[in-house]
């Protein structure tokens, strides 16, 4: 008898522990005005001010993923853009207006032919080992990226952003005419990519392409020291920056794979900051004062991607070959509810498969706005009154899967009855660039030069790299061939407008859903800390 | 006795064998081309061509499997996809921390998990017994990378005591390692909790204690040199089965603790396909289980002698035969 209280008593009192102890974690994760976190905050306080003497100089910088590679150009990708960033210069760099500045060239000529273009660099750049930045090198670059040099026939992923190139003469030490087979419009820009770095052409040389990712050389304003794989980067400020000695020293890119994790070691200052960080923990980051937010509009964009079959020798979805059932989708498809699941509706819903900030971009209307019962006609009119069953299929990041289950929701309304599918991105890949296997999926890209010449080259023309919706439409070629070597603003504009009504209203390659937002959060005590929407964060500017 | 160790250890090579082959077929036959992963989706068909020719990718599976195992016999694990390096360095730096963590985790497990069994088989129904089983019982249901987090919320986030994740750039100190060793060894500890108490329950109540009691045998004597010897068979077991469980739990743990270990190595080297890398780390793995099961077997043999007989008796009559 007595037995059984004490062991009731015994068991509620530890129950009521667990409860106790339960509630006082989740204060500390949400809301910010709780005794505990207010402590935590004054500890802080505390230590800033015993640092104030003693001015902070390191960084710990947390990513989500290795970048396979670190020399100029060879890895494309935003974690790629932030190491790129700090190890590489371009000749110019693009302004968030779209203008341009002078970066390793002083200032540039455009021929009055548009096919050349000359760059007269600065003379007081040096390269991390010490060598001195020069015509050669810039010569060197252009034409390795490009694949020009025997011994890299593949050229690196930055090839893209040389389309015509021819070649690169050397002028004198510091002069550069760099030589074009046809008009490009974004020339400019794509020359003010962040993937193309300038490298030194006698440490590559003499080393090789892979004795040179081991220890990579820039001009950019931190130089790298060492790499352990999947875990950190090392980089320390260049002192012979020529635009300025970084105020922080020591900078380590940790990488971290569990987000939740990632952000807990920020709040405890393990780490400084975090990028590419979902919008679901803004709350978190929020409500702690040691913590700031920081978020932008990215160029990035999220689509339904049909596998169509138009004119290619692979065929097209069994289902989404018929264009009036991929209509039938874009009619299904509730792009709100599509953004407020991924983004937590701090992305933008989209029209155009063009990013709004790039050149080229003008408003297109919604061809296909929200109308379940068009949907339905056109299922009824392609033969499925009773709607069919297919596969949805997406990759394990959040960014295709969160599109993906709600999508799955919208079309159940149509009778369409969608399986969820999540792939490593390598069975993806194959899927839908190689094999074309899949009937719909969730796609996205986010283009770093703001020209509209580049997502839509990348994704729609004939062949294209990323051949997504396995079609080729000579009228869309044409288009594409047309604008991009068109310099008139309104002509190009009207060509791209036209380009997309032909993938959107008459083809309905793919429905564009939303755009991402660029994310990061830090130590509030960081200064000069600006989101941008390339990911390029120039922790040269930042200070403690 | 060497015999047998002997033997155990040539069976265990036909078991690795085979795993590697299972591992093999499974990244060849997946979908992604590794040339392509490699090189990015816009490289020239010439350049994957010439990569796939370094890599003798083209060669049908069995001969690069067969190539593979020679290489393999003769140490060399080969080199890394992705980084570019050889796998065995890479392997070498992580493999510490990974075998550091479980013994941490076992360590904590055995001085924990044995003597509060025993006290509560002793205490049977007491108040320490039911709050031992209460707990028990709690840290085998919580999934241990939610416990992690929560662990992280309060001791490193609000309580500020302990690091919450492994660093980057200042040393690791005893204090790292206290929350992932609380984690991985939890639920290994709860486990262990239940079968000691099961166990010594059962031996408590039969014949031979009772003797041992009745001869004036002191309570600790009887527990701890009578009944606690034969309780400890299935214990031994447990903890067998528990490292390995810990060999398998890495990849969570020390992708939650950012731990510079072989589970992160093959987590990462899985999604970005690097086929050596990912070998690599299983056949460690299946290496290491393979011999902790193997001392797990001598220890039965030191526990009790009758088993060690046994095995004498076997390889005797096989002699003669």
């Amino acid at each position: 008898m007595s037995r059984k209280t004490l062991s009731i008593i015994s068991l509620s009192l530890i129950i009521l522990m667990m409860f106790v102890t339960a509630c006082s974690s989740n204060q500390t994760a949400a809301p910010p005005q709780d005794g505990s976190s207010n402590e935590q905050g004054q500890e802080t306080n505390n230590n800033d001010s015993k640092e104030e003497t003693v001015k902070r100089t390191d960084l710990v910088f947390g990513i989500p993923q290795d970048p396979q590679f670190l020399t100029a150009g060879r890895s494309n990708g935003q974690i790629p853009n932030i190491m790129q960033t700090q190890l590489y210069n371009n000749l110019l760099r693009t302004n968030p207006d779209g203008s341009y500045s002078p970066e390793l060239a002083k200032n540039w000529e455009v021929s009055d032919d548009n096919l050349t273009y000359t760059f007269y660099l600065r003379d007081d750049v040096l390269f991390h080992d010490g060598s001195k930045m020069t015509s050669k090198d810039v010569a060197f670059s252009f034409d390795y990226h490009a694949g020009k040099l025997a011994d890299y026939p593949s050229g690196t992923q930055a090839r893209s952003f040389l389309n015509f190139y021819e070649e690169t003469e050397i002028i004198d030490e510091y002069t550069v005419k760099i030589h074009y087979s046809k008009v490009y419009g974004p020339t400019l820009s794509c020359l003010s990519d962040i993937i193309l770095g300038i490298l030194p052409e006698d440490a590559f040389l003499s080393t090789g392409q892979d004795e040179f990712e081991k220890h990579p050389i820039g001009t950019g304003p931190y130089k790298f020291i060492s790499k352990v794989p999947g875990e950190t980067i090392k980089m320390q400020a260049n002192e012979d920056y020529f635009d300025g000695i970084p105020s922080i020293k020591d900078l380590t890119f940790s990488i971290r794979l569990d987000t939740d994790a990632a952000v807990i070691a920020l709040q405890t200052g393990e780490l400084d900051f975090v990028t590419n960080i979902a919008t679901s923990y803004k709350n978190t980051i929020d409500s702690d004062s040691n913590l700031k937010w920081f978020m932008t509009d990215s160029p990035g964009q999220g689509w339904v991607i049909f596998n169509t079959g138009i004119n290619t020798d692979k065929v097209g979805s069994k289902y989404f070959s018929d264009v009036r059932l991929r209509q039938a989708v874009a009619y299904a498809v509730d792009k709100e509810d599509i953004n407020i699941a991924s983004t937590d509706g701090y992305g933008k819903i989209i029209n155009s498969p063009i990013p709004n900030t790039f050149a080229g971009y003008t408003d297109v209307p919604d061809y296909y706005t929200r109308d379940l019962n068009k949907a339905e006609e056109l299922l009824i009119d392609a033969g499925y009154p009773n709607g069919f069953s297919v596969n949805l299929r997406c990759i394990t990041t959040p960014t295709y899967y969160k599109p993906a289950e709600t999508l799955i929701g919208q079309l159940a309304e149509i009778g369409i009855n969608a399986t969820l599918e999540v792939l490593e991105s390598g069975a993806y890949w194959t899927s839908i660039m190689t094999n074309y296997d899949y009937d719909i999926a969730i796609g996205n890209y986010t283009a770093t030069t703001p020209d509209a010449d580049i997502p839509l080259m990348q994704h729609y023309y004939t062949d294209a790299t990323l051949r997504y919706t396995n079609h080729s439409i000579k009228e869309l070629d044409d288009l594409l061939d047309k604008a991009r070597s068109e310099l008139d603003k309104s002509k190009r504009e009207e060509a791209y407008a036209k380009a997309v009504e032909v993938i959107l209203k008459d083809n309905c390659l793919v429905v564009p859903l939303y755009q991402f937002v660029v994310t990061g959060a830090g130590n509030a005590n960081l200064q000069n800390v600006n989101a941008s929407p390339y990911v390029d964060w120039k922790i040269s500017d930042w200070s403690w | 006795m060497v015999r047998y160790i002997l033997k155990r250890l040539i069976i265990m090579i036909p078991i690795i064998v085979g795993i590697t082959l299972i591992v093999f077929a499974i990244l060849n036959y997946t979908p992604g081309d590794a040339a392509t992963l490699i090189l990015g989706f816009d490289a020239t068909e010439a350049s994957l061509d010439a990569l796939r020719a370094k890599l003798k990718l083209d060669d049908p599976f069995m001969v690069r499997y067969v190539r593979y195992l020679v290489g393999l016999l003769k140490g060399d694990l080969g080199i890394s996809w992705r980084h570019n390096t050889p796998v065995a360095a890479e392997l070498m730096n992580r493999i510490p921390n990974t075998l550091g963590l479980a013994a941490y985790a076992v360590t904590v497990m055995l001085i924990l998990g044995i003597p509060m069994g025993i006290i509560s088989a002793v205490r049977q129904y007491s108040l320490l017994d039911h709050t031992t089983l209460f707990i028990a019982l709690l840290m085998t249901s919580i999934p241990t990378f939610w416990l992690a987090l929560m662990m992280m919320l309060k001791f490193s986030l609000e309580l500020g005591i302990l690091p919450a994740t492994m660093p980057t750039s200042a040393a690791i100190t005893w204090k790292h390692w206290v929350l992932p060793t609380f984690m991985c060894s939890a639920n290994l500890t709860a486990s262990t909790v239940r079968t000691t108490r099961s166990n010594m329950l059962e031996v408590i109540r039969s014949d031979y204690i009772r003797t041992a009691k009745s001869k004036g045998a002191g309570q600790f004597r009887v527990i701890m040199y009578h009944a606690l010897r034969n309780a400890l068979m299935p214990v031994v077991t447990i903890v067998g089965i528990n490292f390995n469980v810990l060999m398998g739990g890495a990849v969570i743990t020390e992708q939650v603790f950012n731990i510079s270990g072989v589970g992160n190595l093959l987590i990462s080297s899985v999604r970005t396909k690097d086929a050596p890398m990912a070998m690599g780390c299983i056949i460690f793995i299946a290496t290491v289980i393979g011999i902790v099961n193997l001392l797990v077997d001598l220890l039965y043999v030191f526990i009790n002698p009758r088993l060690k007989s046994m095995y004498v008796r076997n390889n005797a009559a096989k002699e003669e035969s």
